[in-house]
This record gives C-alpha cells, structure tokens and sequence, in this order.
C-alpha cells in the first residue's frame, strides 16, 4: 500500500543505498503513526511534576522515554486543550527534534543562530539550555510559518530570543559573530512519516538536487558568521545522502582542516555510512548519526561539527 | 519598520500599568539596568531589553541589515500601545508572573472558565483580602490554583462579589494563534 503512495525512484534509491532490509523497515515505519511525545519546559516545571500534574486529569504515559520526555498512551481528551499546554509547560514533538539542540547544548550567556526557526520547537529547546539567558537569532524566511513560530516562543515563556523575518543565506548581512548555530534545514522531508508529510507523495528526484543546493548555500554563509571554536548542528529530516553524509562530506572537502566532526552523545541510530555509496567519503562523517523511522521517530541525519580554525 | 526608545510620556505610562499589576514599584526599580524599546509595525510594540542588547538592535537596524531582516520579536514583549493607551501583551506573562507576588487564584472551575475568555465573579468571602487591595478597574495578574500564570483582568469590586473582567488569558493560544501574533 505505502509503495503506491511514495514515487518508485526513492524506493529504488534507498535500496541501492541502505539495502533490502533496511528499505523495507523504512516503508513499513513510514507508513505507521507515531504517538505524541512531550517535551517539558524545564524552565517551568518538571518531568516528574508535569507527568503526576496530566495523570491526575486522566493521561497516562509509557513507562519508559528517552531524552527526558513523556510519551502519551492515553488521553481523555485533547491534551492541546489543558492549562498545562496553554501555559508552555511542554511542547508536542517527534523524539528526533528533540536531538539537534541537545546536541548543540548551547552555554548559558551564548549568542545562538537557530537559521530555520519556525514553528520553534528547537528554538525553545536551545532556550530551556541557555537558561533563558543570551540571545538566540531565530531566522524565518516563510512568512506564513512566523505566527507559530511567535506564538510558540510566548506560551513557552522564552525571553531570549530576537525573530526575524529573511532569508538566512543573507545572515552575514546581519554582522553578527555567534558561538552556536542550529541549522535544521529546509529538505525533501522523505524521512517523516506519511501521516504528517503529503508532501512525500509529490516530491520528485530533482526536489532533493534543489534542497542540497539550498542547504550547501546555507552551510556556507553560516559557516562565515561562526566564532572560532564555535560549534554548529547541521540537521535535516531526509533519507537522501545528498542532504546528510554527501552534504557534509563536500562541505568538508571545502572547508579542508578547518572542521572537526564532533560525535554526537546519543545512541539513536547508526553511525554516518561512509561506504556503501559509489565513492567513499570523509572518516568524520562516522561521528555523524543516521537515524531511520522508527517508534516515535523520523528518519533524520544530524552533524555537529566544530570551527577549529578560522 | 523601525525601531525608538520610548518618550518620557509612554515609559511612564507602561511603568504605571506594570506596576499596577504587581503591586510594587519592582519594574521601576528595573529600569535603572534595563529599557524599553519601541518597534513600529502593524502597532507599537513595547520591549524591554538590557544595556547590552542595544548594540545588537543597532547593527540589525542598519545598512543591509535592514534591507534584507524584518525584526519581528526583541526578546521580552511587554505588550502594546493603542492610541496612546497602552495594552498589556499575552507574551509578558511568565515575566510578570516572576515579579508577581499577589496574583488572584481561581478555582479550577473558574479556571476553565477565564481561559474560555469569559469574566467571572469571584464571591466576597473567598476574596475578601483581594477586594481590600485592590482598586476599581486595577489591572491584576490571574493564576490557576497550581500556581501557574493564566491571564490578566480588570477587576471590579461589587458589594456581594468581585467581578473580574477579561483582560487577556491563555486560551489565545486555541482560540487565535494563527491572528494574534
């Protein structure tokens, strides 16, 4: 059935790429639906007192989570509905997004990028780290997508963070040197699952090309803005190489000597593959993760790498 | 857009209303270190920000800067001005409610209620210290009774009841995310 919906030439691709075996858990993840995850607001509360705070209205939660969120098994009503959400005690989000920030783990008194901001569940993220303290630039160029990105940044209580609206391959234009920056890019998406992605059954070969120019352009002008010894978190929500190991492996390639690909301090996924593509790439891309959909969670690829010469 | 700190008229003016709410003069105590900024969009927008933060506001106000960002947000959102009143913002919540000593607390039936948008009363024998603080048409911070900020009203003390007028609360967040901010 979810062969019908995704175009032959991504199944094909990730055959040749990740395998039978692999291609065929992806198809069947992809087509699953994920339960809702929530991630407190430890600038407001806690896992503990959130969870014993939803269970008396009648929520229940799995009895194990990762990266300390909750996991919904059950609730009587929506839980969007209830003072908890409405006062940004907790954000609903897939466990990968909860990856890049924790990854990134800005230093209280920073001054942070987040370069595709909206709806800003990272951006909190990144706040809740930093304590609410130093500034994180939360770029948007979507117009249509800043409401909820605004809107989100006041129920959480984050204060702060300075929105704006452009285009953040235009970031040097802004003349600020950052020490951390968080770029969740734009991409094909393949890797989310179908229930929240109807782009996937549109989406076309010459979409990932598209995506992994803007992403290489992106990479660049943010690379110029980052501080020596400035950390930043390349991530994208796809199963395509060309915008997770490829990607990074270029990027490398141009910037030689100057990047150090930093291990990521989660076990989710597998080592950035390095050798079943046609050529082989980088040895640092296997300090990068390559996660597939799973329970709870997108296929996603994520980077962290460090500026350690100018 | 641009960008201006305020005139002498409006810092008071802001200053009065949040001190209003928390019933002290903490706010004016506050901008001694911080000040408030004002960005002219759809409405005037009124922000606090500290010392530090005005360099970072003049580089995003000036030359290509400028032409290619829109400055939407600057961090802590006080709230807004309307021919020349100004408005508390939804946004300033968790920031007042850590200055807030003496908010009113509802019960949760008066809870879902107030973050419906709807006023309630609130009856004199469960108020009655409430009523004694608090002036005709005084602006005042509202809690749920788990201690978490849910709104402002206006309240309005009546011989029997206090009638608290709904200012802004939560429910924004349901009722109108996609207009309000």
């Amino acid at each position: 059935m979810i062969e019908k919906t995704i175009s032959r030439e991504f199944i094909k691709r990730w055959g040749n790429f990740y395998g039978r075996n692999i291609t065929g858990r992806i198809l069947r993840e992809l087509g699953k639906s994920d339960p809702r995850i929530l991630a407190p607001n430890t600038l407001y509360t806690s896992k503990r007192q959130l969870q014993e705070n939803l269970e008396n209205q009648g929520f229940r939660f799995a009895t194990e989570s990762p990266f300390n969120s909750l996991i919904l098994d059950f609730e009587p009503y929506n839980i969007v509905a209830t003072t908890e959400y409405l006062s940004g005690l907790f954000t609903i989000q897939s466990l990968t997004s909860l990856i890049p920030s924790k990854s990134l783990n800005p230093s209280h008194g920073s001054v942070v990028a987040d370069l595709a901001a909206s709806p800003g569940i990272k951006t909190c993220l990144l706040a809740e780290l930093m304590k609410n303290t130093g500034t994180i630039y939360a770029i948007e160029k979507a117009k249509k997508r800043i409401p909820a990105l605004k809107a989100n940044l006041a129920r959480m209580g984050i204060y702060n963070t300075v929105i704006l609206n452009g285009d953040a391959r235009s970031f040097p234009d802004l003349n600020i040197e950052v020490d951390h920056i968080l770029l969740d890019a734009p991409c094909t998406g393949t890797g989310l699952k179908l229930r929240k992605n109807k782009r996937l059954e549109r989406r076309v070969l010459n979409d990932v090309n598209r995506h992994a120019q803007t992403q290489r352009e992106m990479l660049e002008e943010a690379w110029k803005q980052l501080k020596n010894h400035g950390t930043i978190v390349y991530s994208t929500c796809s199963l395509e190489p060309e915008e997770g190991e490829v990607q990074i492996n270029n990027f490398l390639a141009r910037h030689e000597g100057q990047i150090q690909v930093l291990p990521i301090g989660f076990k989710t996924g597998i080592p950035g593959n390095i050798t079943r593509w046609d050529e082989t790439l980088d040895s640092q891309i296997r300090n990068t993760r390559r996660i597939f959909p799973d329970q709870g969670m997108d296929g996603f690829f994520i980077a962290l790498m460090e500026k350690v010469r100018a | 857009m641009k960008y201006s700190k305020l005139i002498d008229e409006e810092i008071i003016t802001v200053t009065n209303v949040i001190n209003e709410i928390l019933k002290s003069d903490d706010f004016s105590q506050m901008l001694n270190t911080h000040s408030l900024i004002k960005i002219v969009d759809r409405r005037d927008d009124i922000y606090l920000i500290e010392a530090s933060d005005s360099l970072h506001l003049s580089n995003l106000m000036t030359g290509k800067s400028r032409q290619n960002f829109k400055i939407l947000a600057f961090k802590t959102k006080l709230g807004f001005f309307i021919r020349q009143e100004f408005r508390i913002g939804i946004e300033s919540l968790r920031f007042i409610a850590s200055l807030c000593s003496n908010p009113v607390i509802l019960s949760s039936r008066q809870e879902q209620k107030f973050i419906y948008g709807k006023d309630i009363r609130i009856r004199l024998d469960e108020a009655k210290k409430v009523q004694e603080n608090y002036l005709d048409g005084s602006l005042i911070l509202i809690s749920n009774n788990k201690g978490m900020p849910i709104g402002y009203a206006k309240v309005f003390p009546k011989e029997d009841f206090l009638q608290l007028k709904n200012i802004v609360d939560i429910g924004i967040y349901l009722r109108s995310e996609k207009t309000a901010f």
